[in-house]
């Protein structure tokens, strides 16, 4: 395990895009070393089948390439998705080219071979401004809220031994790892822990380590003083200093990089921080509580996450079942959410048809209890009656409702997510929200399922 | 084989001066505390020489380097006097393959200063220890790091170099250690464990 790679969130996620082998290699070879995580495509094909199916940041893009050339990948991208910074490379350096890939939307122009300084000078300008962007974006999701879910809700067996491991554990100081599928409610979990614990009184503060780059965490866990960084025009505290007395709760903590398990080591071993640009010790007072949906304990065996982090972390497992597994609480969970919706859209439905309730009952719910939730609200929103029928459910449409899944849990996933796509016509974005799942996870799900996009 | 019989190799390729070759044996052994033997010198691949560039591809001769060497050097470091590259940079002053077990330095633009001409001894044998360490991190699974002060951070420019001082991070300390833990080599407090106030 080092720095920020082994599938660890990098800083940048990077594709060099080069029809010469060893100038990809090269590149991604000293990327590499950075950290940063690199993808390599052999053509401008290639490069928008891999952009279908993973998120990048960046690409280098050679402009002489067979077939479609650098400079029309780089329209290609721009139209699809222009959040993506673009640099050109070639051997064949112009003014006219250089000219017309920047008015194309290209970030910046380099010709083969780079000086190894200003290559490195671009590379901390690009990240930085991936930094501010991402900040943005934490920023603006933070307003606007992230989860309507209101309680924990269920009673079926498996929830009900949640309920009770909850108050069990809840009293002690001890540190809680909830792992679960996304869309199951860990972060509910974590706040009813919170509730019934001595320190209810004192605040109970959420960070999700996916949505933050590793500086980013860093700044945000510990704080900073003015001047501790470009950018840092005043002192802010840090989360940690922030849950003083009361919960820190690291949701999707697999997503921490290697440096950031180091740092979190040390706070919980020797309860005391440093704010960024401060060597005052601080002392830091909070109850731990993390979250993830990824396999842990798989990950420190890959090593791709530290074995005395883990350790330390995960006192005490609270497993959520996903909703598959707990289907006699479908009915309850969707009438809460009917009630909650019908108030806030001011729409009058009453209930859920008994022939709607069959086939949610019978539908597998990858997207868990978010899945739900969007189901509902989409149900809600479109309907005309007083109750919500099959014609409301997305599901109708793609054959589900009339046949029980059939297969292991992930090739029905892999069916459902594929069947989702098409219905969709490949669009992530809403293919993602009826799933009730975040684009992150709907490109990795299609990554780890190999699905393809059929050619139009 | 036991963990105190592995050793690192140095590896001089082409003619290189004996103090160099020193210099690296005693200060990679003093940092990593790991053995070091220095082998009899090879010559650089003709592959890897570039006609066009004057200067010699880092690549086949990490290749090269890789059917060196007993079977106890766990890694392989080449030392040489002359130009390297790899294909999309103009120059480097070392490579190394990550997590792997090969790496090669090259004194020819360490041994020079801004006006390019040749600079003490002293200063030339702190730069090739720096970049020596350096290098040879990355086939321990060290990434480039962007503590102030640490010495796996990224060194394009010579400047960068003499200021930096000859000791890792906590962070790159800690990952040096657990890829210790996994090769099997002993760690002790002293490994890494360098002057950190002294350039």
């Amino acid at each position: 395990m080092n720095g920020v790679g082994d599938g660890m969130r990098s800083e940048l996620n990077i594709m060099v895009v080069d029809d010469e082998l060893i100038v990809r290699e090269s590149l991604k070879g000293w990327l590499d070393k950075f950290g940063y995580h690199v993808d390599m495509a052999e053509d401008a094909q290639d490069a928008l089948k891999r952009l279908d199916t993973e998120s990048y940041d960046l690409l280098f893009v050679d402009i002489k390439m067979p077939g479609m050339d650098g400079v029309d990948l780089l329209r290609r991208v721009k139209e699809e998705q222009p959040d993506v910074m673009v640099v050109m490379i070639t051997a064949h350096g112009s003014i006219e080219s250089a000219i017309e890939a920047m008015k194309a939307g290209a970030r910046d122009y380099l010709m083969k071979p780079f000086d190894p300084e200003d290559l490195e000078l671009l590379i901390e300008k690009l990240a930085q401004t991936k930094r501010l962007v991402d900040q943005n974006r934490w920023l603006r999701e933070s307003y606007q809220g992230k989860s309507r879910f209101q309680d924990l809700i269920g009673q079926s067996g498996r929830m009900q031994e949640v309920f009770q491991l909850i108050e069990d554990v809840a009293p002690s100081e001890t540190p809680v790892l909830i792992v679960g599928e996304t869309g199951t409610g860990k972060e509910l979990v974590a706040k009813a822990l919170h509730a019934l614990s001595p320190r209810r009184h004192a605040p109970f503060v959420a960070v999700n380590c996916g949505a933050f780059t590793e500086t980013l965490l860093e700044s945000a866990l510990f704080g900073h003083e003015k001047g501790a960084f470009t950018g840092a025009h005043h002192m802010q505290k840090g989360r940690i200093e922030m849950a003083e007395g009361g919960t820190l709760f690291l949701d999707e903590v697999g997503e921490i990089s290697p440096k950031m398990q180091v740092d979190l080591l040390r706070v919980l071993a020797q309860k005391s921080f440093y704010r960024l640009g401060n060597p005052k010790a601080m002392t830091a007072d909070f109850r731990l509580i993390s979250a993830t949906h990824s396999d842990l304990g798989h990950a420190v065996e890959q090593r791709a996450f530290r074995q005395d982090f883990y350790y330390r972390i995960n006192v005490i497992t609270i497993a959520v079942p996903p909703l598959r597994e707990r289907k006699g609480d479908i009915e309850l969970l969707a009438l809460h959410f009917l009630e909650g919706f019908c108030q806030e859209l001011n729409k009058d439905v009453r209930g859920i048809s008994r022939e709607a309730l069959e086939i949610m009952t019978r539908y597998d719910w990858p997207g868990n209890v978010r899945e739900l939730e969007n189901v509902i609200e989409r149900a809600v929103v479109i309907g005309k009656k007083q109750k919500i029928t099959p014609s409301e459910l997305p599901f109708q449409d793609l054959g589900l409702a009339r046949k029980p899944a059939v297969g292991s849990l992930r090739e029905v996933e892999k069916s459902h997510i594929s069947e989702m796509l098409a219905a969709c016509e490949w669009n992530i974005a809403h293919t993602a929200s009826l799933l009730g799942i975040n684009r992150t996870t709907l490109y990795k799900k299609i990554k780890k399922y190999g699905l393809k996009q059929p050619s139009s | 084989m036991k963990a105190q019989d592995k050793i690192v190799a140095i590896q001089p390729l082409g003619d290189v001066r004996g103090d160099i070759i020193d210099t690296v044996a005693s200060r990679l052994e003093t940092f990593f505390k790991i053995r070091t033997d220095v082998f009899q010198e090879q010559a650089i691949p003709k592959g890897s020489y570039h006609p066009q560039r004057g200067q010699y591809n880092c690549y086949p001769i990490l290749s090269f380097l890789k059917t060196l060497g007993p079977d106890h050097a766990i890694k392989t470091i080449g030392v040489t006097e002359v130009d390297l590259f790899v294909p999309i940079l103009t120059y480097v002053f070392g490579e190394a393959e990550m997590g792997g077990h090969g790496a090669v330095i090259s004194t020819y633009r360490l041994a020079r200063g801004r006006d390019r001409q040749p600079i003490p001894s002293g200063q030339l044998f702190k730069r090739v220890e720096k970049i020596a360490i350096h290098e040879l991190a990355h086939t321990f699974r060290l990434s480039h790091c962007k503590e102030d002060g640490c010495l796996m951070g990224s060194f394009p420019v010579l400047s960068r170099i003499d200021e930096n001082a000859v000791c890792f991070c906590r962070y790159c300390v800690t990952f040096l250690k657990d890829e210790y833990e996994n090769l099997g080599i002993p760690w002790g407090q002293e490994v890494a464990n360098q002057d950190k106030n002294t350039p």
